[in-house]
């Protein structure tokens, strides 16, 4: 016996039922858009960032320099190279005083820190380093009136000038007892200008940087006092911050081979072309090993 | 209160709210803490007397390996020390009759037989280490001249006293001296070389902290060895005597 449907109230609008199709077609909409709200970033990411910042000089002509917003240099170059084999999103590149390198690392303003670092056991306590890149040494500048200045004896009575922040201190510290008066000024313009007016008789830091002093000012007949050098080699290394040791030695490993290229070889001449007619067998003396990379890259300490 | 005393229990009762009640003092609490011992030295008794000569004998020729025992480094020693421990551990299971029960006498022999033997081994296992066993002389020995060392210079390492084995194992580390302005470790090695004697051994492009063996040949009064740094110019480096050790 069949049913009689029971008579719907009037002025009521009869709602159906959706139907499954409808329903799962719903439901599929749905958990696509939690899937989506909820997935991690397909950009790629270094040292945690989707985008790097580096820190680096703009005072420095030759290895980091910046006029009209125009940057050049050994590190300028070297952060291009960095950027485009690690293909991640980089920020332009913020300056950083020589005093300010390891505290904008620490601090998280700077994920990387091209600046001419000189790797050294204690700042590796603190942040990791990825080179060397290059090596130098401390060497001097001098005007047109140092033509007497030939070796250290001569600087004997008279005021060298560095500047805060460096490891070029130490070793103009050690000359105090030659009768060489060090003064230290806040950075290396300043200590170009005292040369150039004549106020010190040499200034001193690290040959890569003086010979682009020299190029720059070559009108004041600037120069580097050859094979005049003291202390220890300085070894360039790119800083990073601790805790991430994977992206360091990814790092690493891209420097180790670019050092071996002929773009290092021309990135350095093209931006310090004194030191190639100062020093014809340079690439010998500046060029860091496989083994000098691996002893002091991504570690705490350098390897014995 | 009333106590009442009985030959080794009392009983103690108190009334009142907030009152606390002590329950049996006694065998109760003896049970707790000293029970395995009331036991164990009630089970001692029973042991034969006839087991504990040997027994102190085992005990009598450890110690004298252990007293005469030279001094040195921990590693050479622990075979011997592992032989003495067995042997007490053997004839102390002989003592309490873990090997006991049996009515051969076999087991039981064996066992005393062969505390007694690790016992002798490990007396004259110790005698032959005093005689040839590793000496540490780390503490013995210093640089001289003190102080940093440059590229290409020379300084000597002297172990005060005799050379009492033929061999001088050697390990030197090497440091920056300015951690804050250089870094120089990596690239230095050393050239070492006994100095005088019958043998002369020169041992070159040593790194920091690998172990050197030295042959001293005969006897020597004093030993030296000199140590050339090599490392790049400009370098200030810290050279120390990381472990030194005589050896046959």
């Amino acid at each position: 016996m069949s049913r009689t449907p029971r008579p719907r109230p009037a002025g009521r609008e009869t709602l159906r039922r959706p139907s499954a199709g409808f329903a799962a077609a719903l439901a599929v909409v749905i958990t696509a858009a939690l899937t989506a709200c909820g997935s991690p970033s397909d950009e790629p990411r270094f040292l945690g960032a989707e985008r790097v910042t580096v820190a680096t000089h703009n005072d420095l002509p030759g290895i980091s320099y910046s006029e009209n917003y125009d940057r050049s240099g050994v590190d300028y170059l070297l952060f291009k190279r960095v950027k485009e084999e690690l293909g991640v999103r980089f920020s332009e590149p913020v300056d950083v005083s020589s005093g300010d390198r390891i505290a904008q690392l620490e601090g998280g303003t700077a994920d990387m820190v091209i600046a001419s670092f000189s790797i050294t056991p204690e700042r590796m306590r603190k942040i990791d380093f990825v080179g060397p890149y290059f090596k130098t040494r401390q060497g001097f500048l001098v005007g047109s009136d140092g033509w007497d200045i030939t070796k250290i004896e001569d600087l004997r009575g008279k005021r060298v000038c560095t500047w805060d922040g460096t490891t070029s201190q130490e070793a103009l510290g050690n000359l105090k007892g030659m009768g060489v008066v060090v003064q230290v000024l806040d950075d290396a313009s300043d200590c170009i200008d005292a040369l150039v007016d004549g106020q010190v008789a040499a200034v001193s830091t690290d040959q890569a940087i003086l010979y682009g002093f020299a190029h720059q000012h070559a009108a004041e007949s600037l120069r580097v006092l050859p094979g005049l050098t003291i202390g220890a080699p300085q070894l360039y290394g790119i800083g990073l911050p601790k805790g991430h040791r994977e992206d360091c030695r990814k790092l690493a490993g891209w420097l180790k081979e670019f050092v071996g290229t002929s773009e290092w070889t021309g990135d350095i001449a093209t931006s310090l072309p004194e030191l190639p007619l100062a020093d014809p067998g340079w690439v010998s003396t500046h060029k860091p090993s496989d083994a000098s990379i691996d002893a002091r890259s991504c570690r705490d300490k350098p390897s014995p | 209160m009333t106590p009442r005393r009985s030959t080794d229990t009392y009983d103690v009762k108190s009334t009142g709210s907030g009152s606390l009640t002590i329950g049996k003092v006694g065998r109760v609490v003896l049970s707790l803490f000293a029970g395995d011992v009331s036991e164990f030295s009630g089970r001692a008794k029973r042991w034969s007397g006839w087991n504990w000569p040997p027994f102190f004998l085992v005990l009598a020729l450890g110690a004298t390996a252990l007293i005469a025992g030279p001094s040195g480094p921990a590693r050479q020693f622990a075979w011997v020390y592992a032989a003495i421990g067995t042997a007490v551990v053997l004839s102390f299971c002989r003592v309490v009759g873990v090997v006991g029960d049996s009515r051969s006498p076999v087991p039981r022999a064996l066992v005393q037989g062969s505390a007694l033997l690790l016992a002798v081994l490990g007396l004259v296992g110790m005698d032959h280490l005093a005689e040839h066993g590793e000496i540490d002389v780390t503490g013995r020995t210093h640089l001289s001249p003190s102080g940093p060392m440059t590229r290409m210079s020379a300084a000597q390492i002297v172990v005060d006293g005799p050379a009492q084995r033929s061999w001088l194992r050697l390990t030197v580390a090497v440091e920056d001296a300015d951690p804050l302005q250089q870094s120089c470790t990596p690239e230095s090695e050393l050239t070492l070389q006994l100095i005088g004697g019958s043998n002369t051994g020169r041992v070159e492009g040593v790194r920091a902290g690998t172990p050197v063996e030295l042959p001293l040949g005969g006897s020597r009064t004093e030993v030296r060895v000199q140590v050339v740094l090599s490392a790049e110019e400009g370098c200030l480096l810290a050279v120390s005597v990381a472990s030194a050790a005589f050896h046959d």
